[in-house]
């Protein structure tokens, strides 16, 4: 596939995780903890890595990051929190990637496990408070139900998706 | 990468239930080391700290309106056997007297309206200088 081919691909599936991103905050979870949320734009994050390379999914998920610290959030604490999440969760992934035949589930579930991980050592070294480890194992485990969630709605898009439309080996004009 | 669920996704997972439970035992041993044999009941009011109180001596604690403008009304905090609650307070909600009874370590009661925090510190022999 010719380069600018693939990076239009890689805009387009930045900005429609960013969309997701945007309308998941929206939704309140009926869930009374602070800081749980699906993460349905790990979707987009698992379909860039099932139809491209493994650069091409650090490229998104930095990108992504920085999109969402730039267009929503600010590059407050919130930012640092998720940059540590994204960093150790992409690591995670990676290898498994690299080293296991893992399917989607597994990849989905350590990418969860590894970002909430980040998230709560990031709130622990800003916040100067080791009792947030507390909370840790009760976002793993929702982590792991959300890890399952979004990696079978992308197992199921990218079945469903006609074959060509985001990995296409034939590029005509 | 596959789409279809397989033997080393049963592996993840299985290593995702043991990484949660040595969380589990990781967290429940920092907070008893910290919850050590002595601990304070600190008030901080409008980010100062301004009373510690040992929490195995039983007393009432009455804040008054006249001295702290942040208080919406009077302040009743009670410290019993090891235990420390907000009897009485002026808020809109009434979140921290209707939390009740609190004895650890890692919970603080927080009354945002009347500005007052109070949290209990444990110290344990080695002297960690962990904050709360």
């Amino acid at each position: 596939m010719k380069s600018t081919n693939k990076l239009v691909r890689i805009a387009l599936l930045l900005s429609l995780a960013l969309i997701i991103n945007f309308l998941e905050s929206l939704v309140p979870l009926p869930i009374p903890l602070p800081g749980v949320k699906l993460g349905l734009a790990n979707c987009i994050g698992l379909m860039v890595l099932y139809c491209f390379d493994k650069k091409d999914f650090v490229f998104f998920n930095v990108l992504k990051v920085l999109m969402v610290g730039l267009l929503r959030t600010g590059f407050g604490t919130g930012f640092f929190i998720s940059v540590m999440g994204t960093f150790l969760s992409t690591i995670a992934t990676l290898l498994v990637y690299k080293f296991t035949k893992s399917s989607i589930y597994g990849l989905s579930i350590i990418g969860a496990l590894f970002h909430s991980l980040g998230q709560v050592l990031m709130v622990i070294i800003l916040y100067d408070n080791v009792y947030m480890i507390n909370y840790l194992p009760i976002l793993e485990v929702i982590s792991i139900i959300s890890g399952c969630l979004t990696a079978y709605i992308s197992a199921n898009v990218l079945e469903k998706l006609p074959k060509g439309l985001l990995m296409e080996e034939k590029v005509n004009g | 990468m596959k789409l279809k669920w397989n033997k080393i996704d049963i592996f993840i997972l299985s290593f995702a239930l043991i990484f949660i439970i040595l969380l589990v035992v990781m967290s429940n041993i920092i907070t008893s080391k910290v919850n050590g044999a002595y601990k304070h009941v600190v008030i901080t009011i409008r980010g100062e700290e301004k009373y510690k109180y040992n929490l195995d001596e039983d007393r009432t604690i009455v804040l008054k309106k006249e001295d702290y403008d942040s208080l919406l009304g009077d302040m009743v905090i009670e410290i019993k056997d090891g235990k420390v609650r907000v009897n009485k307070e002026e808020s809109p909600k009434n979140y921290c007297s209707k939390q009740g009874w609190v004895s650890n370590v890692a919970t603080p009661i927080v009354c945002l309206p009347n500005a007052v925090v109070i949290t209990i510190i444990g110290q344990s022999e080695t002297d960690l200088d962990w904050q709360v």
